[in-house]
């Protein structure tokens, strides 16, 4: 596993040393929870599938940024020839990869969420613990395909504005369920009452990372 | 009463689809026939 | 196929056609409750089955590409997903036609439409996709894996959509409708018919955008001056 870990320290290198992806998708992320503060009427308590609409909406749309980027940095330059020289399997990279997309939309998650609370209400911090693990799962997920089809929109010469347009449709199950779970954390539901759409989001990830090994091979050999 | 209209409209909505794209494709088809004629003409041009 | 058996088979279509209007109109009774508007069930229920089966041949012949690395199976994945996205645009349309009438709004977020609309979304943007690729090889390799994705999506898409909104209005499911024998018949009727139709529908569009490939094959080996 070790073209695994050179891969994840390369790119989390260049992470540290010049934050642009979390940066932008921290402050993207912040713009988006202002925003939709329009949709919501002066002086009203929000109700938990608002609330929950609202921190999804931002945190899909801003992690967007961040897995646009992993795949089309390896474009520039010809990088991706030299990596597919190299004697790192398809498999490595795309675990890599993926690694490092969960690992930026964790970091972005970590000051979206705080503002979320302090803008959206306190009451809410009760349900931190569970959050953190729906988060996680919610990132497998977003991750899995974002991984794969950044690598394919990094082959197109529309590059990065399709990202979106073939990533939504895809992802608008797993955004359907999570917010639904959030929301339902939000109003203090027990762990029981929700537990069955964990396992689909589970599902979900371990669905789409499948694929993911799969199909990478294809798409990035062309 | 107004069910009705939206039965008729359901039907012109199925019919007009399918005979649409029927319709797209056949004249693509035709289209494409014609411009391998065209093609055939030209490649004859240049052979002799 | 020859020509001639060609076109036996389109006429026997388009009798089968005119027979499957012909039971859903006079054949088939009018139900008690909704009343005549459940007739749209026949043919909406039909060219839901030919959006299925044109989206799962574009998720086989998606596989078979990446296998075989066969052009023609990129072409038969287009085909397919090109048909199953109109006869999916015509399921949302009568969805809401029938809506109307019965449940007195024009959409329902109920999990039937909405599995629909999200996969109009997704067979959408394979066209999107297929537009921004220039390259035919790269091109078939992007789109089959969208197409696999898209197909392995559908499970969860519907099971999430029931998710969509807590109060569901009165779902009115197919199993539940008071189904006549008259009626049964009817929509096998539809049902078949519009089976002949998807398969012809796809045999021909395979062949013309076979056909539309080689031309511009030949077109660019004409400019380029190789023959």
């Amino acid at each position: 596993m070790s073209g695994f870990w050179l891969i994840l320290q390369k790119d989390l290198h260049a992470e540290f040393r010049k934050p642009e992806s979390v940066i932008s998708m921290v402050f993207f992320g912040f713009l988006l929870l202002v925003i939709l503060n329009l949709a919501i009427p002066l002086g009203s308590e929000i109700s938990s599938e608002t609330g929950a609409g609202i921190l999804w909406v931002a945190i899909t749309f801003s992690s967007i940024l961040g897995l646009n980027r992993t795949m089309s940095q390896e474009k520039e330059n010809r990088c991706m020839d030299g990596l597919l020289l190299s004697p790192v399997s398809i498999e490595e990279f795309f675990a890599a990869k993926m690694v490092v997309n969960v690992v930026l939309m964790l970091l972005a998650e970590c000051s979206i969420v705080p503002l979320f609370f302090i803008l959206y209400g306190d009451s809410f911090f009760q349900s931190l613990p569970m959050l953190v693990l729906v988060v996680l799962l919610a990132n497998i997920g977003f991750a899995a395909i974002g991984t794969l089809f950044s690598a394919i929109t990094a082959g197109t010469s529309r590059n990065e504005a399709l990202l979106p347009l073939l990533f939504y449709p895809l992802v608008i199950p797993l955004i359907s369920i999570t917010v639904k779970v959030t929301s339902m954390i939000f109003q203090g539901a027990v762990i029981k009452d929700y537990s069955s759409w964990l396992y689909v989001m589970l599902a979900y990830g371990c669905i789409f990372t499948g694929l993911g090994f799969l199909l990478l091979g294809h798409v990035v050999r062309e | 009463m107004s069910s009705e209209l939206f039965l008729i409209a359901g039907y012109m909505v199925i019919w007009g689809g399918v005979f649409g794209y029927v319709f797209f494709a056949a004249r693509q088809q035709h289209l494409l026939a014609a411009r391998v004629q065209v093609l055939e003409e030209l490649i004859k041009e240049k052979e002799l | 196929m020859s020509i001639k058996k060609d076109q036996i088979v389109v006429i026997v279509a388009a009798l089968l056609f005119c027979s499957a209007i012909y039971t859903v109109f006079v054949y088939a009774p009018t139900e008690r409750v909704m009343g005549p508007i459940q007739k749209i069930f026949y043919f909406h229920l039909s060219s839901a089955l030919v959006a299925f089966l044109s989206f799962f041949t574009a998720f086989v012949s998606g596989v078979l590409f990446l296998i075989r690395k066969d052009l023609k199976w990129d072409v038969v994945g287009v085909a397919s997903v090109e048909i199953g996205l109109v006869f999916t645009t015509l399921v949302l349309i009568t969805g809401v036609l029938w809506g109307r009438p019965v449940w007195n709004t024009w959409w329902t977020w109920d999990p039937r439409l909405t599995t629909s609309l999200i996969l109009w979304f997704i067979y959408a943007s394979y066209f999107i996709l297929r537009s921004s690729v220039e390259r035919q090889d790269k091109r078939a390799v992007f789109c089959a894996v969208l197409a696999i994705v898209g197909f392995v999506d559908v499970p969860i898409v519907f099971l999430s959509a029931r998710l969509w909104r807590t109060i569901h209005p009165v779902v009115i499911r197919a199993g539940s409708i008071d189904m006549a024998p008259a009626m049964i018949t009817t929509l096998l009727v539809s049902l078949g018919t519009f089976t002949l139709l998807w398969a012809l529908l796809l045999y021909h569009r395979t062949r013309t955008l076979t056909m539309a490939g080689r031309v511009k094959n030949l077109e660019k080996r004409l400019d380029g001056g190789i023959l």
